[in-house]
């Protein structure tokens, strides 16, 4: 099985922390994403929401996800059509949240990609191949095992507990 | 017929095993007799794959058995779980059981209930039909309980769904606990009323059959016993439930109507419950299953759901950061100190996808709540977790808390570490995290008269009862009320209550301070609390993060509890070991 995903490339800076992804305070009002996903990264980049389309990558610098282990925070960037995280390094809570709710997620340098680039995403066989359409540059990411690669393509582990189940 | 016709019923009538199938006992050194009567019963009656697995005594019940085991029960047909103490609750018997094995827990047998006679010695067929009319009876607005002993409790049913239970295991995944033959209900939550007599048995090797005058006599208020009064089994039972230092035990979770109409009340678990005559009632909600029933206080996290269905999480085995600790902390400085100070030096990123393993001659002088403090903010480094080391301070409060089978782990001696630092502890001094993030730090010294509107004391880093002594001690040496605006926050239920019997919450409130509900709210602006615009916040919180408190225009600062009281009530920083002094 195979993940294949094209999008434009928003770019955020180092220690993006949950909090800026999605203000705590909103959980306070409802855990509804339709209603959550309208406020991804407001305290930092007002009109976010606004600026995203269908089709959408999120790349960051180090240590994206830090802070608190909320998983509203990785579900909110998923419902917001994102089709991939790439970061220099990921927070741990958060690492495991965008798998546990399949999410992918990509660790690699991402220095020379830039804002509004056209990204390419593949994950075959849990090797990772990611191409800079806009650049032309090609990237290779660590992968993921067997496990994992199946928990982000069945949608997440709720979904891969399902297949356990009916086992 | 043999000599164990208990043996028998279990092995035809209650799991309807096969000849081609692979039976399982699993017994223990206490129960190796019992174990030995199926292995006896399943030979002559010339079950062919049968196996006897014998493990170690357990020491309390729910207790995991060892992967051998383990093993064994997922490889199982059917097994009978002829132990003292019960698996039922174990990961091991119910990843067998979702894997198809059909279980029977035959905990607490003894010869008596094989060999003569007894509820092993019913029409379990017969039975079933008349457990199914009890089960469907059980339904309406409410219950009334009432017994010539003096019973007299009446609780809420509406909308719960009661279970019957025919001690049999003959469909695939099935688990029993023959002769226990019931039908049983969880009752609303917090609505039980009235008193309870409890003259037949209290199945617990410390209690067994009723012999008080009278009965053990529980008065039972919104589902929570509040008197246990009676003779000397009263008060065995009262020392056990206070024993496990948590409110849930308390709690009347089930109730189940005994339905074996040849069960003896032996003190024997299985047999006392399902006897027919008697009502049992499940005290102790924490470990029944009326928690996951009602899911409005369960914690539910996927790692856990995950947990509880596969019995595995998955992990990336982190590298490890040693911290090595020398010498001991000055007067004024606190667990938080340390924890900042270490964020700052490990950096918001150092600690990534690693585990911070502490050690050194300084441990002994660190006590554990600040131990807890230090370990809670690893995180904020991007740690996995912190890890102290199990010493004779660790044991003492383990003991302290009912837990004397702590399993402690500690460092292999050739373990390689990512890196390595060395903290002399004396030379920390009080420090504040700055807005907006948790590793820049500043000296009080340095901040000093930076004017402070709000103060929080609380939340899970420091809302803990020693945090809030600390900070009462300040607030107890100094004049006057709060300058500063205080909101405190316990981190539980059981810390409030231990605040208000030291009349810590009484002196906080005297002084102008503002109690909020126990727990997660203010510290990520979800509960009131939320700062105007332009305050500065000091907060012994964990984060500070640009409107974590629910205003993008407050600016948060992070410090101790002492710290965080001193300046509340001086109305901006200043250093605290002016009054320790």
């Amino acid at each position: 099985m195979s993940y294949c995903f094209t999008g434009k490339v928003f770019k955020f800076a180092d220690n993006i922390n949950t909090d800026y992804i999605i203000s705590s305070r909103r959980k306070r009002d409802t855990l509804d994403l339709n209603v959550l996903k309208h406020y991804i990264m407001e305290d930092i980049r007002p009109g976010f929401f606004e600026e995203l389309s269908d089709a959408n990558v999120l790349v960051a610098g180090e240590n994206f996800g830090c802070g608190s282990a909320m998983e509203v925070a990785a579900q909110v960037v998923k419902a917001n059509h994102v089709g991939a995280v790439i970061a220099k390094s990921f927070s741990r809570s958060y690492f495991r949240n965008c798998i546990n709710n399949g999410l992918l997620v990509v660790q690699m340098n991402t220095d020379s990609i830039r804002e509004g680039d056209e990204l390419n995403v593949r994950m075959e066989d849990g090797k990772i191949f990611v191409e800079d359409r806009t650049t032309g540059e090609q990237f290779t990411a660590e992968g993921y095992s067997p496990e994992l690669s199946r928990m982000i393509l069945a949608g997440g582990v709720m979904n891969d507990l399902d297949s356990f189940m009916d086992k | 017929m043999g000599k164990y016709i208990g043996c028998e019923t279990l092995i035809t009538t209650c799991s309807n095993c096969k000849k081609d199938e692979n039976i399982l006992v699993v017994t223990d050194e206490t129960s190796y007799e019992i174990g030995m009567a199926f292995w006896q019963t399943l030979k002559e009656m010339g079950f062919e794959k049968r196996a006897l697995v014998l493990m170690p005594d357990n020491k309390m019940h729910g207790e995991e058995p060892n992967e051998i085991v383990a093993a064994a029960m997922l490889k199982a047909d059917v097994m009978f779980r002829a132990t003292t103490l019960s698996l039922s609750h174990t990961d091991a018997k119910k990843l067998a059981c979702a894997n198809g094995t059909r279980d029977l827990n035959c905990a607490d047998y003894n010869m008596r209930m094989l060999t003569e006679n007894g509820g092993l010695f019913t029409d379990f067929i017969k039975n079933r039909e008349v457990v199914d009319r009890v089960a469907k009876a059980l339904k309406g607005k409410t219950i009334t309980v009432t017994s010539p002993g003096g019973t007299n409790f009446t609780a809420s049913i509406e909308g719960c769904e009661s279970w019957p239970q025919y001690g049999m295991s003959t469909e695939v995944g099935q688990t029993s606990s023959p002769p226990d033959i019931e039908a049983n209900i969880y009752i609303k939550r917090f609505t039980g009323n009235g008193v309870l007599c409890i003259d037949a048995s209290m199945p617990h090797p410390d209690l067994g059959v009723v012999t008080d005058e009278g009965g053990v006599m529980i008065d039972i208020k919104d589902s929570l016993a509040t008197k246990i009064s009676g003779g000397e089994q009263a008060e065995k039972l009262r020392n056990l439930l206070a024993s496990y230092h948590d409110g849930r035990v308390y709690e009347i979770g089930e109730i189940g109507i005994g339905l074996n109409p040849d069960g003896i009340l032996s003190g024997r678990m299985l047999e006392d419950e399902g006897t027919f005559r008697t009502v049992h009632m499940a005290l102790g909600c924490g470990s029944s299953k009326s928690i996951d029933k009602s899911s409005n206080t369960c914690p539910f996290h996927l790692d856990i759901a995950i947990a509880m269905i596969t019995g595995k999480l998955w992990f990336k085995v982190p590298d490890t950061i040693r911290v090595e600790f020398i010498g001991s902390m000055r007067e004024g400085v606190s667990g938080k100190d340390v924890a900042l100070y270490l964020v700052n030096r490990i950096g918001p990123n150092g600690g990534s996808y690693r585990a911070v393993e502490f050690g050194g001659s300084g441990i002994a002088n660190l006590p554990i709540n600040d131990r807890k403090t230090i370990c809670n903010l690893m995180a904020e480094c991007g740690a996995k977790c912190g890890i102290m080391p199990y010493d004779e301070l660790a044991e003492q409060y383990c003991v302290e808390r009912g837990i004397d089978h702590a399993n402690p782990v500690s460092p292999d001696a050739d373990c390689v570490y990512a890196e390595r630092m060395l903290v002399d502890l004396e030379s920390i001094e009080p420090v504040i995290a700055v807005p907006h993030n948790v590793h820049t730090i500043k000296t009080v010294r340095e901040l000093s008269g930076t004017p402070i509107h709000m103060a929080m004391l609380g939340t899970c880093t420091g809302g803990k009862i020693d945090d809030f002594r600390e900070a009462a001690q300040i607030v107890q040496a100094m004049d006057g009320p709060f300058k500063s605006e205080v909101l405190i926050v316990p981190a539980s239920q059981k810390i409030l209550l231990q605040m208000m019997q030291e009349g810590i919450a009484d002196l906080f409130v005297r002084k102008g301070a503002t109690l909020l509900p126990a727990g997660c709210g203010s510290c990520c602006g979800s509960s009131p609390g939320v700062p105007r615009d332009g305050f500065n916040v000091i907060s012994t919180a964990n984060r500070n993060f640009l409107g974590r408190m629910g205003n993008v225009k407050a600016n948060i600062y992070l410090a101790s509890p002492q710290v965080t009281a001193y300046c509340a009530m001086l109305g901006c920083v200043g250093d605290p070991t002016e009054v320790l002094a």
